[in-house]
């Protein structure tokens, strides 16, 4: 017994004595590239979440280039999605947040944090005269400009399998009525008509946004009213309209039958596949495919705009997310210099290259990568802005509206209820963030 | 009769046993086959043999994951605030146990109340930062140990009250001081709720990766368990490459879990049959 | 002093061997003792004071008090706040929330429930399946009995992030591994939507959460097991006792102290469960499977901090009264020994 107890304090210490070498070890290394960093080098710390940097990697292998050109080392600190929004409020609150941060950055960014007191004002830099003015106003607040932003606007189509519907003899729908017979046809085929996927959180929910289009042809003035608290989101009967038809269209079976356990990133396989017929993505998204499933002609694929509520209009959204310089950084100079080093033209046409599943970049001078038939079809629709660009307190809320749309489909909620349950969010944001329009 | 009996009980228990094992490692199992395989292939995780094994999957993780220098600062935290941890209770939850009553009654209960105590990242921050703690690993380790603390007192209080006080008394005879009544008499008694508390803690330590992501702001002090979120963010659509960042996450816990089963599952038994 | 010994003598083997060890010592030095008062003639009057210094639970106290309770409570002074994200002024508005909670938003109430449900029901089935499996896992007829216990150990040290990933994939409808395996015996009917199916999904999310739990609650009571005393088993053979008598007249009276703090175990983590639906379900589908915490955590990304302190504060009220009586309960227990 003795002897256990001997040989287990042994072995404790031991092993304390190696952890203890090891953090002094640790330290030794960091303190003596720290020093080093005096004199040549500094590391700049980038948080973002996951979906602020593109998968392929290209951020990241620009930051090395950077580092062999001037020596300054790029940390990122990648957070999940689903954190980073709390994580980055509770950082910065507390002037702990990273040199870069990356943040979404919906229309006016005034409403989603408190940015001019975080960030340091980018307005002397060359490049923000390069860049698209039409996303300005998503990266300043009060004439200030305070991020750097790349991904060009975003425009959500329903990709669709070109072969299957000519071989089942069916035309692009334009309605909401031809719509439900196409996928008729397609289901009746064996082939699940749309692929939807609701584990994400954000794909179901862009039907009812991303149709502004049409809400703003029957509503003038509609995004206004709203944000003045003149109108609210029930007095848009097309919305309401278009959340029964989803309901519809789920319990029709057009979906499939585990559109609530799949994610997006299976869609890619469903297309390729064809197991599936239609997705709702960006155009460029067929470039993913590419990538993944090579043997796939994705010239099968084309484009037309959501028919939800018959909508006609394209969708548009010039905002996306920025990165931003935290005012509280030792490093703001060098991470100036990081910003001038992505803003050059060929590391911008790089991180287009870099990104398949990126149409274009909010930089005129780099030109973007829609496919003629794409652009003659784009060009001879109109376009108008999406909901949650224009209107307050939608975009904070939409993973939530995905939830709320879960309950429906599973039957916990009905339509109407959803739409109740959106308009109350906003009233209780609007409160909170004390909007004068909701003062009485 | 009692024989055939019996037999039939050891087969029923063994088959009831085996079959336990197998459901419990079946997803262990489909994560094990997934990570030999190709992108596409990973697609649908599923227990069918991969067409190709694909053994450059874990050079890949091994290169991207930064999982070496993470993996030591994993050990780093869960040991040395699970050390901490177990040198503070043990001491606090015997003076409190062999003399229950005023001052200590009240620091016990005071703890205790802890176990319930809500996390509250923006005023930890706070306090953290007046403590100069954010940042650094020692402050990541304190906390860890802060955090389990309560807990960990109540379990070791329990037992400490199986032990009886007779044995203190008689080492005062003897001539023990109280740092040496501790040290030599008691701590060796406490053997198997400190195994119990090491296994306790430090799995919830090594399992963690909330407290790294507020509290350590440098990607080289994160431990692997974040390191391994952080490889989600850049390969979401890679399954295989997920999965054997997950294999090679799980193995050294599973290793050090494997050496060290003599002293935890055992635990208590193990000791005590030679003693 | 001999009344001590003897009933030292006859006090249960709850620590079986290994408090044998102590047991000699004890005799010896009692023995001694014993020759020191008789020679002595008085009994050394120990000074606790001294034997017990109160600096041995300032470790403890200074890192607990600094880096839990102190958070903690600034925490929940929170609650009684308008605190958010938008504004940098926090004001006093009393007890605001917790009205805007148990009147307005009937959803609170649900989730509230349904973090009843969750740790009432995984409480029971991980004490149930844990004691089930060390009572076989110790069993002299079961061969690699070790191996076994590894295993069922093994979930345990998986984080919950890659627990959620994994079975996500595993229990998808069409390509799930579950699923698949259920219609390759021809079991298609039992081929469920095991996360999105609204009657299904909490009995699935806390199915998995005992399949990652039971096996510490398994290894936790096979240590007790093994320190009882074998002696009492043979003892109770001789009278021809079968194996329920002796599990309910030995095993689970003897058990009792573990399988309490055992409860305390699960009861505290149930109440506060998060990660394990945050990463198997994230609460869905909808709100079908949220419990105070997931919302506590929503309403922190909302922005609207006051609300999230003051649900964790009133999970914190809950829990502290429920640790209150479990101990009470405990320690009335002990007088009655």
């Amino acid at each position: 017994m003795k002897h256990i107890l001997k040989k287990s304090f042994i072995l404790t210490m031991s092993l304390l004595i190696t952890l203890l070498a090891f953090t002094a070890c640790s330290k030794d290394q960091e303190t003596s590239s720290e020093g080093g960093d005096e004199k040549k080098n500094v590391t700049i710390t980038f948080g973002s979440h996951q979906s602020g940097l593109p998968t392929s990697g290209v951020v990241q292998e620009l930051a090395k280039e950077f580092e062999a050109e001037t020596g300054i080392k790029i940390d990122f600190q990648i957070s999940p999605d689903a954190q980073w929004r709390d994580l980055i409020k509770v950082k910065l609150d507390a002037g702990e947040a990273p040199d870069i941060f990356c943040a979404d950055t919906p229309i006016n960014l005034i409403s989603s944090m408190r940015f001019e007191e975080y960030a340091v004002a980018l307005n002397d830099e060359e490049w923000v005269s390069r860049i698209d003015e039409n996303v300005i106003p998503a990266i300043s607040v009060d004439d200030n400009i305070y991020g750097i932003t790349f991904p060009g606007k975003k425009m959500y189509f329903y990709v669709y399998n070109k072969e299957i519907f000519e071989n089942l003899g069916l035309e692009v729908p334009t309605t909401y009525e031809e719509f439900k017979s196409v996928c008729q046809a397609i289901l009746d085929a064996g082939i699940t008509p749309v692929f939807e996927a609701t584990t994400n959180g954000w794909h179901q929910v862009l039907p009812l946004f991303e149709t502004g289009g049409l809400y703003l042809q029957n509503h003038p003035d509609l995004y206004n009213k709203l944000n003045a608290n003149e109108m609210d989101l029930d007095d848009i009967p097309e919305l309401l309209t278009i959340i029964q038809q989803l309901k519809e269209c789920a319990e029709l079976g057009y979906f499939g039958d585990d559109y609530l356990s799949n994610s997006v990133e299976n869609a890619k396989e469903a297309i390729a596949t064809e197991k599936a017929a239609m997705f709702i993505a960006e155009a460029a998204w067929r470039n993913e495919i590419k990538a993944d499933y090579p043997d796939f002609d994705i010239d099968k694929l084309g484009i037309f705009v959501m028919p939800w509520g018959d909508n006609q209009v394209i969708g548009v959204n010039p905002a996306s997310n920025a990165y931003f310089i935290n005012k509280e950084s030792k490093y703001v100079e060098e991470a100036r210099q990081f910003f001038e080093f992505l803003a050059r033209p060929e590391n911008l046409q790089k991180r287009l290259d870099g990104q398949p599943g990126l149409s274009e970049v909010c930089w005129p001078e780099i030109p973007g990568r829609y496919s003629d038939e794409d652009q003659a079809y784009i060009d001879a629709h109109e376009k108008a802005s999406v909901v949650q660009v224009a209107v307050n307190y939608i975009d904070n809320q939409w993973m939530d509206v995905g939830k709320d749309l879960e309950s429906m489909y599973t039957g916990a909620l009905t339509p109407e209820g959803v739409l109740e349950t959106i308009m109350h969010r906003r009233h209780e944001q609007a409160q909170l963030q004390k909007d004068p329009a909701w003062a009485n | 009769m009692g024989n055939i009996k019996r037999k039939i009980f050891s087969i029923i228990g063994n088959v009831i046993a085996i079959i336990t094992s197998l459901v419990v490692m079946i997803p262990l199992i489909v994560l094990l086959i997934n990570s030999f395989k190709s992108s596409g292939e990973a697609n649908s995780m599923s227990l069918k043999l991969p067409e190709k094994w694909m053994f450059e999957n874990y050079l890949v993780v091994i290169e991207q994951g930064k999982l070496v220098s993470s993996f030591f600062n994993g050990l780093l935290y869960a040991t040395c605030s699970v050390l901490i941890l177990i040198l503070v209770v043990s001491a606090a939850a015997f003076v409190i146990s062999r003399n229950f009553k005023g001052i200590n009654k009240f620091v016990y209960y005071f703890i205790i109340a802890g176990i319930a105590m809500p996390i509250n990242n923006v005023a930890l921050m706070k306090v953290m930062q007046a403590l100069h703690l954010v940042n650094t690993r020692y402050g990541i380790v304190l906390l860890y140990a802060a955090i389990n603390i309560p807990l960990s007192l109540f379990l070791c209080y329990g037992f400490i009250g199986t032990i009886p006080r007779e044995i203190d008394e008689a080492a005062v005879i003897d001539g023990c001081t109280p740092f040496k009544l501790f040290t030599r008499i008691i701590a060796p008694l406490l053997k198997p709720i400190i195994s119990t508390l090491f296994v306790l803690n430090f799995m919830a330590v090594w399992n963690d990766f909330t407290m790294p992501l507020y509290y350590l702001n440098n990607s080289r002090k994160w431990p692997m368990t974040l390191a391994v979120y952080n490889f989600f963010g850049a390969f979401e659509n890679s399954w295989n490459l997920v999965s054997a960042d997950i294999i090679l996450t799980l193995l050294p816990v599973l290793i050090i879990f494997i050496l060290g089963q003599k002293y935890i599952v055992g635990g208590v038994s193990a000791g005590a049959v030679k003693g | 002093m001999i009344l001590a010994v003897m009933y030292y003598f006859g006090l249960p083997n709850v620590l079986g061997t290994r408090v044998s060890r102590a047991k000699r010592y004890l005799v010896r030095t009692a023995w001694r003792t014993i020759i020191t008062i008789d020679r002595k003639g008085v009994r050394q009057n120990m000074d606790r004071k001294k034997l017990y210094p109160w600096y041995f639970t300032g470790g403890a106290l200074i890192i607990f008090f600094l880096l839990c309770f102190l958070p903690g409570m600034i925490g929940i002074f929170y609650s009684f706040t308008d605190w958010n994200n938008f504004t940098s002024e926090v004001n006093f508005v009393g007890l605001k929330n917790y009205k805007e909670i148990f009147e307005g938003n009937s959803e609170y109430i649900k989730y509230i429930m349904n973090t009843i449900v969750f740790t009432i029901v995984t409480t029971i089935m991980k004490t149930v399946v844990g004691l089930a499996l060390a009572l076989l896992l110790t069993q002299k007829f079961v061969k690699f009995k070790t191996f076994h216990r590894m295993v069922i150990f093994s979930p345990q040290v998986m984080s919950y992030l890659v627990v959620g990933l994994v079975f996500k994939s595993m229990l998808h409808p069409t390509t799930g591994f579950l699923n698949n395996f259920l219609r390759s015996i021809g079991l298609d009917w039992l081929a469920k939507n095991w996360l999105t199916d609204l009657k299904l999904v909490f009995p699935s999310v806390m199915t998995v959460d005992t399949w990652k739990g039971m096996g510490y609650i398994m290894v936790v009571i096979i240590a007790g097991l093994l320190s009882i005393s074998p002696d009492y088993y043979e003892a109770a053979s001789i009278d021809g006792a079968s194996f329920w008598q002796k599990f309910r007249c030995i095993t689970l009276p003897l058990l009792r102290p573990i399988v309490i703090n055992v409860t305390v175990l699960n009861v505290t983590y149930g109440l506060r469960v998060f990660d394990m639906i945050y990463s198997l379900t994230n609460g869905g589908p909808g709100n079908a499977t949220g419990v105070i915490n997931t919302a506590v955590y929503k309403e922190f990304s909302k922005g609207d901090f006051a609300m999230g302190t003051t649900l964790s504060s009133i999970l914190f009220l809950f829990v502290l009264c429920l640790l209150y009586f479990i101990i009470k309960s405990m320690e009335n227990k002990e007088v009655d020994m």
